[in-house]
């Protein structure tokens, strides 16, 4: 199942930097036209403890690109499949809907489209103010685009809205790394906790760090072989 | 209460009563092309009629599961890129490769029988080339579960073999259940000789469904102490699932699936020429539709318990 | 409208059990119902995905690269300049301004969120008018669509009309979200139409806050601090990571701050920067002045005061003993002023087991935070937020807890807390030629806040009734003191939701004849308007500046309109006075138009405005005129020199030179030039606002419900918290927070903004919670998700309850920013209804105030309430 690809991308969290805003979430959701109810950039929060000696963490998640993909393993397809960047990618074409890739996937990070996506933006079809106010499609139709938010780039590599009846995840913004651009989560974090890089060049951020620090990775148990890393403490 | 682990993500499950349903239908649709072919490859055609139901019941239960299955895909027409492109590694794919090969072998070994006396050689060829292809899908619907890591519950061993002994239990007690239907329509179970017949013939049957239900009882026992037994994670997936499908599961899929009629069958036994025949045709189908019910549950209980999310503990 | 914006997509993975067995039949059942309901217009064309590699793929994503346009997030006060992304007109993206050193190219979540700003459906998209003469919040309006014309129309009648019968006065203009263009509706329109009643929101947003850096170092602003070279970090109720000023700079800058200093905060609710620090202090609500006091004691007891800057006994023997007064001869004062009188006053007395009982926090705890302080400073930072200002007797809090900076010489110092530097722009041109006699008379009439008056002193600078006390503005509509309101203009404001009270405000609005509110939404406010005018939004579409401060650095920060608006709104300060001053011109009355029209014009041509479009791009031009202008007599003394009119638009931004440290020493803005313990300045505040009321200083010490008499007024000090209720009836204290992703209370129509509220610690997607300690939740029977009713002496509402270790017992808090009724239908549960999701705090938050300063005192738990299961 292995094969050696030409880069392996990954991406290391400074939890250490992290504070925990969500800017990465809200900046996914708006790059890749993601519903409101599906979160390719998430997070674990985590209150531990009793008065007054509370804790709190928040763990950014997204897609590990796992280099042993369980999600890939399950395919019948071959719709999710590994490219030559290490990327864990999904042929939306090929997708059958049989929602094993996410059954397999032990983070929970594939989204099914059960419904059409963005009812709320393409459905509502009266609006607050008849007349003084407008709706979803009307709004999207003045700005001339699918849902009034929309981001075209997104659709250079993979539909901008994934149809209803596929699964959908984080590809690490392969539109944007096409064009020499980070993934929108590393731009949009302020605090800069995302270091994102090529693996197997050592001289990049992401080896660099990971040299420097001890790294953790999610469910390390599972035998995925995440790529992406954490590092320090929240 | 103090701690709290909060990770919001797409609700399960995933694979809802329809995945359990094609699970229980293809194996026991299976199960009773492979009770069809051995019976005829050992007893050398003692069997006909039943032999006659099972292989016609093959397809049409297999078929009714694949059809469930393509009702759940988001998008079943695009599932001919099944058919483009091959991974080995993936279940579902041999599952989506050899299901329609045993339907569609199966319809053929079906018309077969429905004149058992000619082509009797093409026949028990035909059913020496389906058998492995009948093993290798009653395996599929476990290593369909059992590969998962991401599920702990499925993440073992014996739920291949149970899944395996199930196809075997469920296929050969549906079958039976259908055949006695089918002598009742007939009007056959009103002629007392013509039963006599039928049921010692039948003991054999009795005895090997007997060693099955023990079988995939101690395969039960096994799979518990993996869990049991297993690391942190399998335990609290065993208590996360016992919390929200223990009934089902244990009460309905062991209890009145595999325990009922092991104690049914055995009292049969003890009762032995004192039983009445037509009491003993009664034991025949309520043992069988109890397995039948049984061994859905059972894969009921174990697709959606698999899927039930167990207590965070700890992130990394 | 619920089932399109279901939610139970997601779960959490410690619900386990009943969840999925009710999914397995929702999935069935659900999935056939909505199939049926269906339909919307087919955009598929944009959907489906170019192949990749084509030429038409490469082709599309050089077309799609777009043009990255400056302008200005007003999602706080924060104001970060930001990058709009543009393709074919329209904003797809948003970063940071890389050009601006204050956030140096950050943003924080909220720009993010402007975008379901800018697109939002339930925008108002034209001018609308009411149809239903009857007011309030179960009628509906009957709103219909009007041209521009006929609202003008209708707005200028009603202005003349109060013009023909000399009642300009009774004119009321209501500021919210303003720019730097804000004069021109807030001062100019008012003054030469002849009304004195520009009232502005700033009370309900910070202004005890700035009175306690007034009154202590002379300052009338918000600080700045140098987190680059900080030892240390206490905050008061600031949550940097999430509100309060400068956010982006504040999240980029902790993982170093953590590195290299210690960081403490003192709030009741475990906040996202109380996560992330060394020290939590959840102190009860309103009690902050009391720790603070006792810090000082412990800092003055130790000996660890600032010999630099406040000077030394003249024999270096600490004489600080608790309990013991101090000879003030004794002591050599250098760059303060009265640290033995605020000793003997209050200091002595107020040791950390005394301060121990009444905060909730261990004595060990002050002592070490304290201390720790201390030891770090001049390097450290006490850093002063609403939350330990805007209470009802916040206003020696606020003085006690910016005195701490003073106490160890971190004022103005590095690694401290700091002013501003200069950040240059123009005033607008003097307008008084075109005032009128009636306008001249009528704009000297009372202001309808009640400034000034006994109970109201509004200290703003120093003098009384300069300051703005804008939640009071209800109470004098309803109770026509001192006159009726009978036209009223808002903008950019919503004061049935964002002021405590807020009914009082649903009822005031109903009584103004005459009501018109410039909005983006039609919110909580709009809903008794008479004429609605939508609103440009200030991100995307606007002309106009901003001045703010982060990092150290000023700056002057445009808002531009990268994109054409898709709907038919205008440029709320500039093209809507432009078009009221035109039609007032057409009816007979000229002086603003010629105001408009003759004062301003295009700095590079000369040319005079031919509409509201041009006004307001000569109006920005000529106001920010020194950060571009080489001509101009500021340009390039303060910092940047930008290279012309285009140059400043394709930067955005001009930057000020960085702060210097220690300019102010021995040169601070208070009446002794020293920062003040014993303040000098609020002695001559509360003196001439006591002669003007002839009063004493204690009598009007009881009328803004301080409990100090005598000199005590005059140092920072303990004040007991003010609550609202019956303890026995009212068990709970109250408190609000606030959101990383409220833009103002105006982001909860956005989805993300909903998908992404357990972004703030404690808080739920979705929802609304209470969060109550799991302790009392026990002794009252109440589980995690019960719906309660939460009472207080003021209002009701009902929300959900969450059941978190991050809140003290017998507190209960919720974050502002919620329960809207109104502004579109996200926000509301139900907008046809008028339901919220979840309930508005204002509606049980009493209309309290810190009223040396006028500020709305919403913090501090002013509000007790009872919490029970519906």
């Amino acid at each position: 199942m292995k094969t050696a690809t030409k880069r392996q991308y990954s991406m290391v969290i400074d939890l250490h930097r992290c504070v925990g805003c969500s800017a990465c979430d809200i900046a996914c959701k708006r790059e890749n036209n993601v519903q409101h109810s599906f979160a390719w950039s998430n997070h674990i929060l985590e209150t531990r403890g009793t008065f007054p000696n509370t804790s709190f963490r928040y763990i950014p998640t997204l897609c590990n690109h796992c280099e042993d993909a369980p999600c890939v393993a399950h395919c019948p397809t071959t719709a999710m499949h590994k490219d030559d960047n290490g990327l864990t990618m999904h042929d939306a074409d090929k997708c059958i809907g049989c929602r094993a890739c996410q059954q397999a996937c032990p983070y929970g990070v594939i989204y099914f489209n059960q419904e059409r996506p963005h009812r709320h933006y393409r459905e509502y079809l009266k609006p607050a103010i008849a007349g003084c106010t407008s709706t979803g499609p009307e709004a999207a139709q003045a700005a001339d685009v699918p849902i009034p938010v929309y981001n075209p780039t997104r659709a250079t590599t993979y539909p901008g809205i994934r149809p209803q009846g596929i699964v959908e995840k984080c590809t690490f913004c392969d539109h944007r790394l096409a064009v020499g651009e980070q993934p929108a989560c590393v731009e949009a974090c302020p605090a800069d906790a995302r270091i994102f890089g090529d693996k197997k060049d050592p001289e990049s951020p992401v080896s660099i760090a990971l040299r420097d620090h001890a790294s953790r990775v999610l469910k390390p148990e599972k035998g995925t072989r995440p790529n992406v890393h954490y590092i320090r403490d929240y | 209460m103090s701690d709290e682990i909060v990770y919001l993500t797409q609700s399960g499950p995933y694979w809802d009563w329809k995945v359990a349903l094609d699970l229980f239908l293809g194996g026991a649709g299976v199960g009773a092309l492979l009770f069809a072919i051995l019976l005829d490859a050992v007893l050398h055609g003692k069997y006909r009629r039943i032999c006659h139901t099972a292989a016609w019941l093959s397809p049409v239960l297999v078929s009714a599961g694949l059809l469930l299955i393509m009702i759940k895909m988001g998008r079943p027409f695009h599932a001919y890129h099944t058919y483009l492109n091959a991974n080995l590694t993936s279940p579902l794919w041999w599952g989506g490769i050899f299901q329609p090969l045993v339907v569609g072998g199966g319809v053929v070994y079906a018309f077969l029988w429905n004149r058992p006396d000619q082509n009797v050689s093409l026949r028990r060829g035909l059913g020496w080339a389906l058998a492995p292809l009948t093993l290798i899908v009653g395996s599929y619907h476990g290593m369909l579960l059992s590969t998962m890591v991401s599920h702990p519950l499925w993440n073992t061993g014996p739920t291949v073999i149970a899944a395996l002994l199930s196809f075997a239990t469920s296929g050969i007690a549906i079958v039976l259940l259908v055949h006695l239907a089918r002598m009742k329509w007939a009007g056959r179970l009103d002629q007392q000789d013509h039963i006599a017949t039928f049921l010692n013939d039948l003991a054999m049957v009795r005895n090997v469904m007997g060693a099955l239900l023990i079988l995939q009882l101690g395969t039960f026992v096994l799979w518990w102490l993996d869990l049991r037994l297993g690391g942190m994670h399998a335990q609290q997936a065993l208590e996360a699932a016992n919390r929200a499908y223990g009934p089902v599961f244990w009460g309905i899929g062991i209890g009145i699936g595999l325990i009922l009629p092991l104690l049914l069958g055995l009292w049969s036994i003890l009762q032995g020429e004192a039983s009445h025949r037509r009491q003993q045709i009664r034991v025949i189908a309520t043992s069988s539709a109890l397995i039948v019910v049984g061994a859905f549950f059972f894969r009921l209980a174990l697709v959606l318990a698999g899927q039930v999310p167990p207590a965070a503990t700890s992130i990394f | 409208m619920k089932d399109l914006l279901s939610t139970d997509e997601t779960t959490t993975t410690e619900s386990a059990a009943g969840l999925s067995r009710r999914h397995f039949l929702r999935n069935v059942i659900g999935s056939s119902l909505l199939c049926a309901v269906g339909g919307g217009p087919v955009l598929s064309r944009f959907a489906q995905a170019a192949v990749p590699g084509s030429a038409a793929s490469a082709a599309s994503a050089a077309a799609l690269a777009g043009k990255w346009l400056a302008s200005t997030c007003q999602g706080c006060t924060s104001w970060c300049p930001v990058q709009l992304k543009v393709i074919n007109n329209r904003v797809t993206d948003v970063r940071g301004n890389p050009f601006s050193l204050a956030n140096h190219g950050k943003i924080c979540p909220r720009p993010h969120l402007s975008l379901q700003q800018l697109y939002d459906p339930d925008r108002v998209k034209v001018p609308m008018k009411r149809t239903n003469p009857k007011k309030g919040r179960h009628e509906d309006p009957g709103f219909v669509p009007i041209s521009w014309d006929e609202a003008m129309d209708m707005i200028a009648d009603k202005m003349l009309e109060l013009r023909a019968n000399d009642e300009t006065h009774k004119f009321l203009y209501l500021r919210g979200r303003y720019s730097y263009l804000r004069d021109l509706l807030y001062s100019a329109l008012p003054k030469i139409y002849g009304s004195p009643n520009g009232i502005s929101h700033s009370a309900i947003c910070a202004e005890a806050e700035k009175f306690g850096a007034y009154y202590t170092e002379g300052y009338w602003d918000y600080r700045d601090y140098d987190l680059e070279h900080t030892r240390y970090v206490l905050c008061w109720g600031a949550d940097p990571l999430s509100s309060n000023r400068q956010v982006p700079h504040a999240i980029n800058i902790w993982g170093k701050v953590r590195d290299q200093a210690k960081i403490a905060v003192i709030d009741p609710r475990l906040s996202a920067t109380a996560a992330k620090a060394n020290h939590w202090l959840p102190v009860i609500p309103g009690e902050d002045g009391a720790l603070a006091v006792a810090m000082a004691h412990v800092i003055l007891t130790e000996g660890m005061w600032s010999k630099e800057f406040v000077g030394d006994f003249t024999d270096k023997d600490n004489r600080f003993v608790a309990g013991k007064e101090v000879d003030p001869d004794l002591f050599n004062e250098i760059h303060s002023h009265g640290v033995v009188k605020w000793w003997n006053l209050e200091l002595k007395d107020r040791s950390p087991e005394w301060a121990a009982e009444r905060t909730g926090i261990p004595a060990s705890q002050i002592r070490q935070v304290a201390i720790e302080f201390a030891e770090a400073a001049p390097r450290a930072i006490s850093w002063l937020s609403p939350g330990a200002a805007m209470q009802a007797r916040g206003g020696y809090s606020a003085m006690a807890a910016h005195a701490l900076n003073g106490l160890v010489g971190s004022a103005d110092h590095i690694g401290g807390t700091v002013q501003k530097t200069k950040v240059v722009a123009d005033s607008i041109p003097d307008f008084s030629a075109y005032q009128d006699e009636l306008a001249k008379k009528n704009a000297k009439q009372k202001k309808i806040d009640h400034r000034g008056t006994l109970a109201f002193p509004s200290l703003k600078e120093g003098k009384s009734g300069s300051g703005v006390v804008t939640n009071n503005t209800a109470d004098a509509i309803l109770n026509e003191d001192p006159y009726d309101i009978k036209v009223a203009i808002a903008n950019w404001a919503n004061f049935a939701f964002s002021c405590s009270g807020a009914e009082r405000w649903e009822r005031a609005l109903t009584k103004i004849p005459f009501f018109v509110h410039i909005t983006t939404n039609a919110s909580e406010m709009s809903h008794f308007a008479d004429v609605v005018l939508p609103a440009a939004h200030q991100i995307a579409e606007k002309w106009s500046f901003l001045k703010s401060k982060q990092n150290l650095y000023g700056y002057n920060t445009l808002t531009a309109p990268v994109v054409k608006p898709i709907w038919d709104v205008r440029q709320d300060e500039t093209e809507i006075p432009w078009m009221l001053a035109e039609k007032l011109a057409e009816k007979g009355w000229d002086n603003l138009y010629r105001y408009f029209n003759d004062e301003f014009a295009d700095p590079e041509t000369g040319k005079q405005p031919a509409n509201g479009e041009e006004f307001a791009l000569y109006a920005t031009k000529m106001l920010t005129r020194p950060c571009w202008d080489a001509s101009h007599k500021d340009y390039g003394k303060y910092g940047d020199k930008l290279g012309g009119w285009d140059d400043f638009v394709a930067k955005g931004v001009w930057n000020s030179k960085r702060y210097e440290c220690q300019t102010k020493w021995g040169n601070f803005g208070t009446a002794t030039g020293k920062f003040e313990f014993y303040s000098e300045t609020l002695k001559k505040a509360l003196d001439g606002h006591a002669t003007k009321n002839d009063a004493s200083i204690d009598e009007v010490l009881a009328a803004t419900n301080y409990t100090a008499r005598g000199e005590q007024a005059f140092v920072p000090h303990f004040e007991p918290a003010l609550r609202h209720g019956d303890e026995k009836e009212f068990p709970f204290i109250f408190f609000e927070h606030r959101s990383r992703l409220n833009r103002e209370g105006r982001s909860a129509n956005c989805t993300w903004y909903q998908a992404h509220k357990n972004a703030d610690p404690g808080d739920e997607n979705w929802d609304d919670v209470l969060k109550m300690n799991p302790v009392d939740a026990r002794r009252l029977g109440l589980s995690n998700k019960d719906q309660v009713k939460v009472t207080s002496t003021t209002g009701a509402i009902t929300v959900t309850l969450k059941l978190w270790e991050g809140v003290r017992p017998g507190t209960v808090a919720k974050c502002y920013g919620q329960g809207h009724w109104a502004y579109g239908r996200v926000a509301a549960a139900d907008f046809d209804k008028k339901l919220p999701r979840g309930g508005n705090n204002n509606i049980i938050l009493p209309p309290e105030y810190e009223r040396l300063s006028g500020a709305t005192a919403r913090h501090g738990g002013p509000a007790r309430v009872k919490v029970e299961k519906v």
